[in-house]
């Protein structure tokens, strides 16, 4: 990278040194880099108070920024890939619970499975929780983490949702739990009051 | 046998078939009686004396009466 004015390497030089860093992009994109060089050097020269005749001299140091748009869209990726591969997951279980089922003369209730995906797609970018089918032929879903914190949720069709949820209060040692029937929006906003939405979206 | 009372440190296992284990996590349903019966149905691995616990799961998988499918477990 070439830079608009003189550069001196050597440390003790006695021409100022500015304390200005030549910003470089962490990114295949350079647009904008001269405008932040001549943006800077313009600073560095208005904080100069030497004579008229000294020359000004830049250093080489530099630090790497990251582009923070660029980080923002990889972390976007990564995340729409793995809620790619959860709703796969979830799609594969579904089809083994199907058929571990038919063993046992149970059929999956089309009306549970749809509630189902109406709570889960929403949510945006989501994990893969534990899949069960009870005997009822309703399916219930499980999410937990490390904490003790635990969602358990079955669908039990026409929007209906039988819940139970457990979450560890660290302040006082003690795990909360609640349990009843619900809505489909009242039981995100149950999650939400638990503060609990990232044991299921990521 | 049926409606003999358990001891407190007496260990059992009840069979949990795969629509109801997932990754290795057993739902807590598999341990909820059913409407129609009047009791859990366990199997009493203490009953097989002065065997190791894998033996006395080896001699329940050999007499249990149900069917037992490969991603089932007793639990």
């Amino acid at each position: 990278m070439t830079l608009p004015y003189p550069v001196d390497d050597t440390v003790n030089s006695c021409a100022y040194t500015p304390p200005a860093i030549v910003m470089r992009e962490v990114s295949a994109s350079t647009s904008g880099l001269n405008d932040i060089i001549s943006h800077h050097a313009a600073l560095d020269r208005s904080f100069f108070s030497a004579k008229k005749d000294t020359s000004v001299y830049a250093t080489r140091k530099y630090v790497d920024v990251n582009n923070p748009i660029d980080e923002l869209a990889k972390e976007i990726i990564e995340k729409v890939e793995a809620t790619r591969q959860a709703e796969a997951a979830y799609r594969e279980r579904i089809k083994e619970l199907i058929i571990d089922a038919s063993f046992d003369d149970i059929c999956l209730k089309k009306d549970s499975e749809r509630d189902f995906w109406t709570f889960l797609k929403p949510q945006g970018f989501f994990s893969k929780g534990k899949l069960f089918l009870l005997d009822n032929g309703n399916i219930r879903a499980l999410w937990n983490n490390e904490t003790g914190d635990q969602i358990g949720l079955q669908f039990l069709g026409n929007k209906v949702i039988q819940y139970v949820i457990f979450k560890h209060r660290p302040e006082i040692n003690i795990i909360s739990r609640v349990c009843g029937r619900d809505s489909i929006d009242g039981i995100r906003r149950q999650i939400d009051a638990f503060d609990l939405g990232n044991i299921i979206s990521t | 046998m049926k409606g003999d009372l358990l001891l407190d440190n007496d260990n059992v296992v009840r069979y949990v078939k795969p629509s109801l284990i997932d990754d290795g996590k057993v739902d807590g349903n598999a341990f909820h009686r059913r409407d129609d019966e009047r009791a859990l149905s366990i199997n009493r691995l203490d009953y097989f004396r002065n065997l190791s616990k894998e033996q006395q799961l080896c001699e329940v998988r050999r007499l249990f009466r149900l069917q037992v499918r490969p991603n089932g477990r007793f639990a």
